[in-house]
């Protein structure tokens, strides 16, 4: 049998209750002094126990009401009126002088049918009723007399418990109007089990060793500091690229054009180019692409003519944009790394860049106008499209998802280019995830090998990862969300 | 990168009738409905949506608008399961100018449209079958391709006649006509003016600009030899050649400024009628820069080894050869590592060897090409970039101290970040502010996060205090004074704001929490604070908070260890004002700094 804990409150109430075997909650809290609330709780945890039984009992008080209060001498009107008439026959202004109008026909009624007093019209104040005690006995105590006198005689605060009061007159009493009141009250009653008798209620701390306590009772929860979700999501994802060989990069989100759009060949006149597609900032804000990047510059405007059959627009590639991915980013690293590489073949790289991404797009439970895109290049020798399907393949696979397949599709800027499919278990069937290719090699102009690239969106990660259906979430700040969101293990 | 076209652009999508493609497909072979479906996605046609009985609608990449008819999507899956190989024999019959008489279609294209719209080609297709499912995929084509290649009929428009009504009244002339000349526009029962065209039909509102908007002496015209108008390009065809499902003879124009994109687009339309079963004639055009359409074949030549190594396979060259077949590509010859491919001119797409590499991909087969995983030569490093490794300093104190990070998008409105911050809003050359957004929550970028967490804390009020919010992020800001062409103009920093409110915030905890952040996170034990006015907080409960920093000027001399001040942001009581117009009922402090500035100074 497992030893049984006790509060230090428990042992007080069980200590008490072993002098006193059953007492009422107050009359506890009293003996084993302790607050009304402590004894309260105490009863409740042993009650669970079996330690204590409680039991309620219901106590009627009485008191004196409004009409009783007011009673001359806190006696019956009649008892008023006999002890009046003991000293010989009055009239009724007489009477009325002592008791009043309303309480003298009340006392004069009882008297009356009880043959206590009789009525005469006679005698020298002839028209005036006298009233004089009749031959017959009258009762030591009146019906009622003993019940009131019970009550009138306690101090008033306190009232008289109902059970020291003679029932059958109490009955009769309460007839009377508004005389006395009655207030029932419910009392708890504390009574010890016998099992309780053996339970140790030695104070611990006299022996220098901590009270134990019931370490099964419920608490509360606690509100607690946490970095974001999706914050986490991006962290994990990091790690993933870091382990696979991968050195995070970052870059600006106000991009030109010329890196954002024409050094990744998209044509100047590409739909996804259009306002309504990419958010530009105002013509004040333009950079001199020729001042910035001149010998890329020049290069990208011959490439542009030749490949798509038409005019270079310096003014479109100098307009400033929010970047629409992070490719903007990688491949400038990419170049500028070659081009200060101090040795040739430049050596291997494999970096990563993470960042929010912009798409002038009005917002669903499926699309944000601004959100978080990861991209991971690869510059090594040898590297073939079927390394870039491993790399994605282990890179779903440490987040836990193990079904993946990879279908053709076309990105302008590499050749050739696939999209990831992987399967999601709770929706029960293939989604989109990563787009992966090799970088066309006019884009990668300059670079001693193929480029590898591959990327996405971390929010859809992130939705498989949570069980979010609706992307906004993730920029709600709802608290109840942020408070309570657990990541799965592995993506669902 | 993965939707730079799928999410950033419009998807053109087709649907497709399964029994049409088996059909189509088949060549007598026994093929399954789930054959096709399964193959499909490997021709980078996403599937959309299947009905589960007949029609199956797909999406397809705009560079291939060949396949916005289910004639193109039958010829490349034809090849991808093997049942017809190589080029479609496409054969256009041409009329030699040396011989004796005239081409019986001829098309001069005067100099006047040369500023306007100056590209036009075209061809005759004759003795098919329009019927009402050919008719209605050729719309549709005509559509995607105005749509993509043809930048909404920008740079590429087509038109459609009834060869057979036009009678033989060639050559026509392409030239430019004043705005009151008229004719019957299509679908049109009267003669109207081209300027009434313009102004009240559909077409003319939606395309007329195109023209308009040019050089405003006349508009681009087609006319007959008669003088009869065959076409207003790029708005609307005449009422007189209008095709129907009688129609068996074909005249199609292409008009444009770009002869490559018309040239293509032709060439999509030439494949479709050819495969449907009309015979192709050729239309000479003379005039400007304009051609009789070669619709000729190229040669590309592919290096094996650089497909191989590319592909990570070990193809042989006769493998590579097939795999090019099966992509409905024709091979002139190979020899050594070269195979020599002939790319037929609807393959508009293929521009040089690394699109011959995918094309081979795509032949042997997608699902074929197994991931390898080999260990990586470099060894990856999470030192991060610029000012992260103190943002994750800050994130470790920030949550010790009980704090909840959120995360706001740097794209706000002017009403969030300074009209409810009870902040004045700068004017417009001040802010940097986001062209033809269409949503004003994507109006300008932010310059304070603080902002943000206040409405962030509004729309938290049911939720059980205390509310510790905290974000790090970045900040725009224009560069101030005269900018270098060569800088960057918008200068991106990062910032740390953090909010707090319950019945006890106050001043001193927002003191507090900001000067054990900074000591736990920046190693900065020197914050003062200095009464300061700024919003969102209240007067008198405001400070600039300022550190002492090693200054970089000095550091290196015989001052070393001079140091000077730096104010890094401030600290304060939200003004209850902007609380009530929020309906936040709890007092609220918190505080804004710049990790971007001092902080990595003082931080080494």
């Amino acid at each position: 049998m497992s030893k049984i804990v006790l509060h230090a409150i428990e042992k007080k109430i069980i200590s008490s209750l072993r002098s006193e075997s059953e007492q009422s909650l107050d009359a506890l809290a009293d003996s084993a002094g302790l607050s009304l609330d402590q004894a309260r709780r105490g009863v409740e945890w042993l009650r669970h126990k079996g330690f204590v039984s409680v039991s309620d009992s219901k106590e009627t008080f009485l008191s004196l009401d409004k009409n009783g209060l007011e009673l001359p001498n806190t006696e019956l009107p009649e008892r008023t009126l006999l002890n009046t008439l003991a000293d010989g026959p009055r009239g009724i202004s007489a009477l009325k002088d002592v008791l009043g109008a309303s309480l003298l026909g009340v006392a004069m009624g009882i008297a009356k049918k009880n043959g206590w007093v009789t009525a005469t019209n006679t005698g020298k104040n002839a028209g005036e009723t006298t009233l004089s005690l009749a031959a017959t006995t009258v009762p030591k105590l009146l019906p009622g007399e003993s019940a009131l006198n019970a009550i009138a005689k306690s101090d008033q605060k306190t009232p008289v418990n109902a059970i020291h009061v003679d029932a059958k007159d109490l009955q009769y009493l309460l007839r009377r109007p508004r005389f006395v009141k009655q207030t029932t009250v419910t009392t708890k009653n504390v009574k010890i089990d016998p099992s309780a008798k053996k339970l140790s209620v030695d104070d611990g701390y006299k022996k220098g060793a901590l009270d134990a306590i019931d370490v099964s009772a419920a608490v509360p929860n606690r509100t607690f500091g946490r970095t974001h979700p999706l914050k986490d999501v991006i962290s994990e994802i990091k790690e993933i690229f870091v382990t696979l060989g991968f050195s995070e990069i970052s870059g600006s989100m106000t991009q030109s054009c010329f890196w954002n759009f024409d050094a990744l060949l998209t044509p100047q006149d590409h739909p996804s180019r259009e306002m309504q597609d990419t958010f530009y900032l105002g013509d004040d804000l333009s950079i001199d692409v020729l001042d910035s990047s001149p010998k890329h510059a020049k290069r990208i405007a011959k490439t542009h003519t030749d490949t798509w059959h038409q005019k270079w627009r310096h003014s479109e590639a100098e307009k400033m944009v929010l970047r629409t991915h992070t490719t903007c980013v990688t491949l400038r690293h990419l170049l500028d790394a070659s081009s200060t590489a101090k040795k040739r073949p430049a050596a291997d790289m494999r970096v990563f860049s993470l960042g929010r991404v912009f798409r002038n797009e009005k917002t669903s439970y499926k699309h944000l106008a601004e959100f978080t895109q990861v991209e991971g290049v690869v510059h090594e020798k040898g590297a073939t499209i079927r390394d870039l399907m491993g790399i994605q393949t282990e890179f779903y696979r440490r987040l836990g998802l193990s079904k993946v397949k990879f279908w053709p599709t076309f990105f302008p800027y590499t050749e050739p280019s696939f999209q990831s499919m992987v399967y999601n278990e709770r929706l029960g069937k293939w989604v989109e995830l990563f787009g992966m290719g090799i970088f066309h090699p006019h884009v990668t102009h300059g670079l001693e090998y193929p480029v590898l690239a591959w990327g996405g969106g971390v929010e859809r990660i992130a939705m498989l990862k949570y069980g979010v259906d609706d992307v906004r979430e993730f920029y709600a700040n709802n608290l109840q969300w942020l408070r309570s969101a657990r990541g799965a293990s592995r993506c669902r | 990168m993965a939707s730079q076209c799928k999410g950033g652009v419009t998807v053109p999508v087709v649907a497709l009738s399964y029994a049409r493609l088996l059909h189509l497909v088949s060549g007598g072979r026994r093929i399954t409905k789930d054959v096709i479906s399964q193959r499909l996605p490997y021709l980078g046609l996403d599937i959309e949506s299947d009905d589960k009985k007949d029609v199956v609608r797909i999406e397809y990449s705009p560079n291939r608008p060949d396949y916005a008819t289910d004639v193109g999507v039958s010829l490349a899956l034809q090849g991808l399961l093997g049942v017809k190989k190589g080029m479609v024999p496409f054969s256009v019959k041409k009329y030699d100018d040396q011989a004796c008489g005239l081409p019986p279609y001829r098309v001069n294209v005067e100099r006047s449209v040369s500023g306007v719209r100056p590209i036009l080609t075209g061809i005759a297709a004759k003795n098919g079958v329009l019927d009402d499912v050919l008719l209605r995929q050729l719309v549709s084509l005509q559509e995607d391709l105005h749509f993509g290649l043809g930048r909404n009929r920008k740079k590429v428009a087509i038109g459609i006649h009834d060869l057979a009504k036009m009678g033989g009244r060639f050559p026509f002339r392409y030239t430019m006509v004043p705005a009151g000349h008229t004719f019957v526009p299509l679908n049109a029962k009267t003669e109207m003016s081209i300027s009434e065209i313009i102004e009240n039909t559909k077409a003319g509102r939606a395309f007329g600009h195109l023209v308009t908007s040019l050089k405003n002496d006349g508009f681009p015209v087609i006319l007959d030899s008669c003088d009869n108008v065959v076409s207003l390009p790029p708005v609307i065809n005449s009422n007189m050649t209008a095709v129907t499902t009688k129609t068996t003879d074909i005249f199609i124009d292409v008009t444009g400024t770009s002869q490559y994109a018309a040239e293509g687009a032709l060439a999509i339309l030439a494949l479709t009628l050819h495969a449907a079963g009309f015979g192709l004639e050729s239309v000479c055009v003379r005039g400007g820069r304009n051609r009789t359409p070669p619709l000729e074949t190229r040669i590309i030549d592919v290096s094996l080894r650089q497909a191989n190594d590319m592909l990570g396979l070990n193809l042989s060259i006769t493998d590579a050869a097939s795999c090019l077949e099966k992509c409905r590509l024709g091979i002139s010859r190979t020899r050594g590592d070269v195979v020599s491919c002939i790319v037929p001119p609807y393959r508009t797409d293929i521009i040089s060897q690394v699109d011959l590499i995918e094309e081979i991909a795509l032949g042997y087969g997608t699902w074929r090409i197994g991931p390898v995983l080999s260990h990586p030569k470099t060894f990856g490093n999470n030192i991060r970039a610029g000012t992260s490794s103190i943002t994750h300093a800050v994130d470790m104190a920030m949550i010790g101290m009980g704090f909840v990070e959120a995360l706001n998008s740097c794209l706000t409105s002017t009403l969030s970040l300074y009209e409810m911050a009870g902040r004045k809003t700068p004017k417009q050359n001040r802010m940097i502010s986001t062209v033809n957004s269409k949503s004003s929550e994507h109006a300008i970028l932010r310059d304070s996060l603080l902002s943000g967490l206040i409405e962030n804390i509004s729309k938290n009020i049911h939720e059980e205090y205390p509310q510790k919010l905290y974000e790090t992020g970045t900040v725009f800001l224009r560069r101030g004074g005269r900018v270098q062409a060569s800088n960057d103009v918008i200068s991106e920093k990062t910032h740390l704001a953090a909010i707090y409110a319950h019945t006890d915030s106050g001043f001193s905890k927002a003191k507090s929490i900001l000067q054990s952040v900074l000591s736990a996170a920046c190693g900065v034990r020197n914050v003062r604070t200095a009464p300061a006015s700024h919003r969102p907080f209240a007067d008198g409960r405001c400070a600039k908070a300022v550190i002492k920093t090693a200054d970089a000027a000095h550091g290196r001399g015989a001052s070393a260890g001079a140091a000077s001040n730096a104010a890094v942001g401030y600290v304060g009581e939200i003004d209850p004002e902007i609380l009530s117009s929020y309906k936040i009922r709890m007092p609220a402090s918190g505080f804004e700094i710049s990790l971007s500035d001092s902080l990595p100074a003082v931080a080494k």
